[in-house]
């Protein structure tokens, strides 16, 4: 077993145990049982990002289509590590702690697929193409996490419904809100930064700014759909249940269609160079 | 020297208010210092308006002379007293203590009023000087053991009081409610108590809307809010994120097509409404609105009978902590005596001197021989020994003094540490200030209120 696939079942065994630790501790009130979770899942961060980085330092031209799904995975952490510490939202990390989990693991689907990146190009494309849009990702997954609290809570609290257990130590409908409405403002420029880079890389590396692959309309009908969330959100000043409803629908279709079109059509977006 | 520990009292259980008030001893704050006199050493008196206590330690009829001594103190008939009162002895008084810090004992269980009278009872024997090493250890227990039930159970974790249940809900709602308006549309009493829990919670501002100006500038100030003619409600609405509505109204007063138009100013941020009047005054509907949130007076009654019911629970699981906590208390009283000290005392030093030892073996290695070795293990253990005498005949000489016994072998086991308490490392930090002067029993811990 070589030091990467030594480092990837590290994370894969700490990001499993930790998010079940963040899940329990959160759900039974066991603050000892939180903590080990959260402990461990940092233990999976840390051999994930020199997972990361043995992967990356081999030679960026050589990455495959997990190792972005991996830095998806990797990037949803930092978000909600990001959130947690600003808005004291640890409710998230019952939803980020699973989350990572999945995505990680999906990664591994993933190795099959390989994608070249021109080295002239990379630097720029990782910071404004992957970044943009992966931070995106991640804001949309704490909407999506604190969208399904806020719902449950709210439902509770609408039908007088008697808070037991973990439920009294739950934030406030208000904190849940404050995620979906950071989702909304900050997520949505970047994933417009992100979609806008993507066509700009197709035109310089293939010629054609759009080529009709079916992920290019189906990122557009995605941007069509952010966009209507951030003006309803923003502009016209909806929040909780309806913005809450609209985050995780467009979390589930944003992430199916990025795992399920790689995997469906992995030859035509995987930025092999045309010759 | 025997220790009886005795407590005496009336409480809303076992006493009516009839009965208590000529009991009560609030209004005599030297009575603790009357009762000490004959068999009673150490007192300590309780009153609160659903208990009056007394706790004394002594030996032969303590209980007899405390029913003499308190019906003199009130000028009341012993018999009275005698009829009326429970006496706990022993184990069952040190019980009673812990379940009463615990509030478990409290017509409201879970109350945190409890532990802090117990407090200041405390500090009013401390300060009278009625309070000796059974008293003063017995009550440090005692809130040890409210602070285990407190933080191990549930049992003051939820409201108990419809306007405190308003309040809670207020909060799962928006958090924080620092910043947040209030309104209350009508002046009744209920309105007025949860308003002051409002306040307590931090709100902003509470704008009082009555038919009677009069009647609402008057509650206003108290609050230090706004009044308005309740005709101008609907223009202070969208500032308003709480409602709390109890007029007398037959009618509805808030309707929902008009708190749908309140929310597009609002741009729709949530709002909250307390419906505490019969006849109801806001339209049911409401509820239905997105970010609106209607409780009426049912709903809250309900909400505070769900916490009755958990607290009960948690109540039982707080017992088995009190049963463990007295367990612990009567091996501690137990030890109260000379033979077992000195035990304690000598083997504490052997064990300090072969632990010594040991790592000074360790550290010079195996180039020892077992000759050697004998000489070092007769030699430190000797001087544990030689140590340790003169503390132990000092004992043996102050516990033939009256008194003495229990204060100085009590001084031993904590100088020596020898019960292995837990000391906590800021437990002198307030004297190392010169905040307290009273004692380091832990009464400086702010108590939550409902």
């Amino acid at each position: 077993m070589g030091f990467s696939e030594l480092l990837r079942w590290l994370a894969f065994g700490a990001y499993l145990l930790g998010s079940a630790g963040v899940f329990l501790g959160l759900v039974a009130a066991r603050r000892g049982l939180l903590r080990a979770g959260a402990c461990i899942t940092g233990l999976g961060f840390a051999a994930h990002t020199m997972d990361l980085l043995v992967w990356y330092g081999g030679g960026a031209a050589t990455v495959n289509a997990a190792f972005y799904v991996s830095v998806l995975a990797w990037v949803l952490l930092v978000v909600f590590t990001v959130l947690w510490k600003r808005l004291g939202l640890a409710f998230l990390g019952m939803a980020a702690a699973p989350m990572v989990f999945l995505v990680y693991t999906a990664s591994f689907a993933f190795s099959g697929l390989n994608v070249v990146l021109p080295k002239a190009y990379a630097p720029a494309f990782w910071v404004v193409h992957i970044g943009a849009l992966y931070v995106s990702m991640g804001l949309l997954a704490m909407a999506f996490g604190a969208g399904m609290a806020f719902m449950y809570m709210e439902q509770k609290i609408k039908t007088k419904a008697k808070l037991a257990g973990f439920q009294r130590e739950m934030p406030s409908l208000t904190a849940f809100d404050a995620v979906n409405r950071i989702a909304a403002l900050f997520g949505f420029p970047l994933f417009t930064t992100g979609l806008l880079s993507g066509f700009i890389w197709s035109g310089l590396t293939r010629s054609a700014v759009f080529t009709g692959h079916p992920r290019e309309y189906l990122s557009l009908v995605g941007w069509l759909f952010f966009a209507f969330f951030f003006h309803q959100r923003v502009v016209t000043g909806w929040q909780g249940r309806k913005t809450a409803r609209l985050a995780i629908w467009l979390f589930i279709y944003l992430l199916s269609s990025m795992l399920a079109v790689n995997l469906l059509f992995p030859t035509h977006h995987s930025f092999v160079e045309t010759p | 020297m025997k220790h009886d520990i005795h407590l005496i009292g009336l409480n809303h259980k076992t006493a009516d208010v009839s009965i208590r008030e000529r009991f009560a001893l609030s209004d005599k704050p030297e009575a603790a210092r009357r009762f000490i006199c004959g068999p009673v050493r150490e007192c300590m008196t309780l009153s609160t308006c659903n208990r009056v206590e007394v706790l004394a330690v002594g030996a032969g009829d303590v209980a007899g002379h405390v029913v003499k001594v308190w019906s003199e103190i009130c000028g009341q008939p012993p018999q009275a007293l005698a009829e009326a009162a429970y006496v706990h002895r022993e184990l069952q008084a040190v019980r009673h203590v812990f379940t009463v810090a615990s509030s478990l004992d409290s017509m409201v269980v879970g109350e945190p009023q409890i532990l802090g009278q117990l407090k200041d009872a405390y500090r009013a024997c401390l300060e009278l000087g009625t309070a000796k090493v059974i008293v003063n250890r017995l009550l440090h227990k005692a809130f040890f053991v409210a602070k285990r039930v407190r933080t191990e159970t549930e049992i003051a974790s939820s409201a108990v009081s419809i306007s405190y249940a308003a309040v809670e809900l207020a909060k799962k709602i928006f958090g924080d409610l620092a910043g947040k308006r209030a309104m209350l549309v009508g002046a009744g009493e209920m309105a007025e108590l949860a308003a002051q829990n409002l306040l307590a919670a931090g709100i902003a501002h509470i704008t009082v809307a009555n038919r009677t100006l009069s009647r609402a500038q008057e509650l206003a100030a108290r609050f230090k809010g706004t009044p308005i003619a309740i005709e101008e409600m609907y223009e202070h609405l969208p500032e308003t994120d709480i409602v709390i509505s109890s007029t007398g109204s037959p009618t509805v007063v808030i309707r929902a097509r008009d708190v749908k138009d309140v929310l597009k100013l609002r741009r729709n941020r949530p709002m909250f409404f307390i419906d505490i009047a019969v006849p109801r005054d806001i339209d049911p509907d409401v509820n239905l609105l997105d970010n609106v949130y209607l409780y009426d007076i049912d709903d809250l009654k309900e909400v505070v009978e769900e916490n009755l019911a958990q607290r009960r629970g948690e109540a039982e699981r707080a017992r088995t902590i009190v049963d463990a906590e007295t367990v612990s208390f009567a091996n501690w009283l137990s030890s109260l005596s000379l033979h077992p000290t000195i035990r304690d005392l000598m083997a504490h030093g052997e064990n300090l001197a072969r632990r010594e030892l040991a790592k000074t073996l360790r550290r010079i290695g195996q180039d020892i021989d077992d000759k050697t070795r004998a000489s070092l293990e007769t030699l430190v253990l000797s001087i544990a020994q030689k140590l340790y005498h003169e503390p132990v005949c000092f004992l043996k000489r102050r516990t033939q003094e009256e008194g003495g016994a229990e204060r100085f072998i009590d001084l031993s086991r904590r100088m020596f540490n020898l019960d292995r308490d837990d000391v906590p490392a800021d437990a002198h930090a307030d004297r190392k200030k010169g905040t307290d002067e009273t004692c380091d029993c832990g009464l400086d811990e702010p108590d939550s209120e409902e």
